[in-house]
C-alpha cells in the first residue's frame, strides 16, 4: 500500500487485531482491558504482530515482539505510533473520523 | 491457571492445573497433574527437567524432532498402570463407559488418539491420521474431557463428543506404531510427603547440560528410537542443532519449518526460571547472584527467538528467521554463562 497508511487509532488498531485474532471483539471501550483475558494467547499476538506490520506498512520493535509487554489495546496502539513514527500526528486522531475508503477502510494520505 | 474440577453428576472432572509454559504433550500432561497437588511436588520439579535432548529426524521429509526426557518413570506423586488394547477388548467394554469408571474412580488416563476423528483440532488435522496422546480428566454425559495442545499454543483443556474420542481411540487400536503406550497408561495421583530436594542431583546433571552430554537413562518410546542417537543433541548443543536446522530452512525452500524445537527450548528456560526462584526460597541462591539475571535474560532471547520463527511461519518470510537465530545466540551465550554460574553458586553453597 504505498503512499497509505492507515491512521493509528484504538479503532483502526482494533480492528487489525480482530482480522489477525477473529473471533476475538476488540472495541476502544476495551483499551486497557488485558488481551490475554479475553482470549488472546501468544501465539494469536504473533499473526497480530504480521497484521500490524501489513496494515501500517511499519515493522514491530523488538519489545513489541512480547505479548507480556503488549497486553492492551492501548499498549499496542502506542507501539505502532511509535514504529510509524506518527505518534504526535496520531495523538487527536481518536477524536478524529478518517477518511473512509471505497473498501469500507480507513485511510490517511 | 486455576484447578479445573466439578462435581455435577452427569459431569466429573478431576482437577488438573494447566501449566502455564508447557508446549508438549509428555512435560505438559505430568505439570497438569502436579499441579493439582499444589506446591507439594515443586522441590521434584526443581530437581528435574535438568537436560534437554533435541533428535533431528530426517525421516519425513526434512523434519527435526524433539523428545523431552521422559520423567514419568522417577515422579513420586503419580504411579502408572498400563492396560493394553488386548485387555481391554477381551472384557468386551466399550473404551468411553471403561473411560468414565476409571474417572469415576479417581484415576486418570493417558492414551493415544487420532486427531483425525475430533473436530476441535484445526482443519489440517482432518486430513491425515495423526497420532498423539492425551491426558483424559473428565467427562460429561456427551462428551470427554482432555488436555493437549496444538502446534505452537499451550498445552490446554478440549472435549470431544463421547462417539467422535471413542473413534479416535478405536482407530488407534487398529495398530499404530508409534503407540507407545500399547493401550492406556492409568494414572494414580496420590500424596508424598518423603521427597526433598537433592542438590547433588542439580549440580550432577546441571553439569552433564552444560556440557552436552547425558548419561540419564532415556526411555526409546518410538520404533528405532536410539537408532538416530548419532543425530541427538544434548544440554547446551541443543542451540547447535537449532542453528543448523534454521540455517536448513533459510537455504532448502522444501524444509519444513517447525517451531516446537524453539518453543521447548523456551519451556526449558522458564522451568530454570521456576528453579531459581525455589533455590532462592529455600534460601540456598542469593537472589542477587549474576546467574539469576542471566538466565532469565536467556529466557527473554528464547521467547523472542520463538517468537520471530512464528512470525516468519505466519507472514511466509524465511529471511525473518535471521532475527530468531540472532535470538537464539543471544539466549545460548546468556545460558551458558548463567548455567556455569549457577552450578559453581550451587558448588560453593
Amino acid at each position: 500500500m504505498p503512499n497509505k497508511i492507515r491512521a493509528v487509532t484504538l479503532e483502526s488498531v482494533g480492528k487489525a487485531i480482530m482480522r489477525a485474532a477473529s473471533p476475538l471483539e476488540i472495541t476502544p471501550a476495551l483499551a486497557d482491558e488485558d488481551l490475554q483475558e479475553l482470549g488472546m494467547d501468544s501465539l494469536d499476538y504473533v499473526a497480530v504482530v504480521v497484521e500490524l506490520e501489513k496494515t501500517f506498512a511499519i515493522r514491530v520493535p523488538e519489545d513489541g515482539m512480547l505479548f507480556s509487554r503488549m497486553n492492551t489495546l492501548r499498549k499496542i496502539t502506542e507501539m505502532v505510533r511509535g514504529a510509524a513514527g506518527d505518534a504526535g500526528a496520531a495523538k487527536g486522531a481518536d477524536e478524529a473520523c478518517p477518511q473512509e475508503g471505497g473498501d469500507g477502510r480507513q485511510w490517511v494520505s | 491457571m486455576g484447578i479445573l474440577a466439578t462435581d455435577r453428576p452427569e459431569c466429573l472432572a478431576l482437577p488438573v492445573r494447566l501449566p502455564e509454559n508447557s508446549y508438549h504433550a509428555r512435560d505438559g500432561a505430568l505439570l497438569a497433574l502436579l499441579g493439582a497437588k499444589g506446591e507439594q511436588p515443586l522441590p521434584w520439579i526443581a530437581n528435574n527437567f535438568l537436560n534437554l535432548e533435541i533428535r533431528k529426524d530426517y525421516t519425513q521429509g526434512f523434519a527435526a524432532d524433539f523428545v523431552m526426557l521422559d520423567l514419568w518413570g522417577n515422579c513420586p506423586w503419580i504411579i502408572r498402570h498400563n492396560l493394553p488394547h488386548a485387555v481391554l477388548a477381551a472384557t468386551g467394554l466399550d473404551c468411553i463407559a471403561f473411560i468414565k469408571r476409571v474417572i469415576q474412580s479417581g484415576y486418570y488416563i493417558f492414551l493415544h488418539i487420532d486427531r483425525y476423528y475430533l473436530p476441535v483440532y484445526p482443519l489440517s488435522y482432518h486430513k491425515t491420521h495423526f497420532y498423539h496422546e492425551v491426558l483424559v480428566y473428565g467427562y460429561t454425559e456427551n462428551e470427554i474431557l482432555f488436555c493437549d495442545y496444538i502446534e505452537g499454543r499451550r498445552y490446554r483443556t478440549f472435549t470431544g463428543s463421547c462417539d467422535d474420542f471413542r473413534a479416535a481411540f478405536q482407530s488407534n487400536a487398529e495398530g499404530n506404531a508409534w503407540d507407545y503406550l500399547s493401550g492406556m497408561d492409568i494414572l494414580e495421583l496420590r500424596d508424598c510427603d518423603w521427597y526433598a530436594y537433592d542438590p547433588d542431583k542439580t549440580i550432577r546433571e546441571l553439569t552433564e547440560y552444560v556440557q552436552s552430554r547425558c548419561e540419564t537413562t532415556l526411555y526409546d518410546l518410538y520404533p528405532g528410537g536410539r537408532e538416530t542417537k548419532d543425530a541427538t543433541f544434548f544440554g547446551l548443543d541443543v542451540y547447535l542443532s537449532l542453528f543448523d536446522f534454521l540455517e536448513l530452512v533459510q537455504e532448502n525452500p522444501k524444509v519444513r519449518l517447525i517451531t516446537q524445537p524453539i518453543q521447548l527450548e523456551y519451556c526449558h528456560k522458564m522451568l530454570a526460571l521456576r528453579r531459581i526462584a525455589y533455590l532462592v526460597g529455600q534460601k540456598r541462591l542469593d537472589p542477587s547472584d549474576r546467574c539469576c539475571g542471566l538466565l532469565e535474560r536467556a529466557g527473554r532471547e528464547c521467547l523472542l527467538a520463538r517468537n520471530y520463527a512464528l512470525k516468519s511461519q505466519a507472514a511466509k518470510d524465511r529471511s525473518a528467521l535471521s532475527d530468531a537465530v540472532e535470538h537464539l545466540r543471544r539466549a545460548q551465550a546468556a545460558d551458558w554463562e548463567g548455567s556455569v554460574r549457577l552450578l559453581e553458586a550451587l558448588k560453593n553453597g
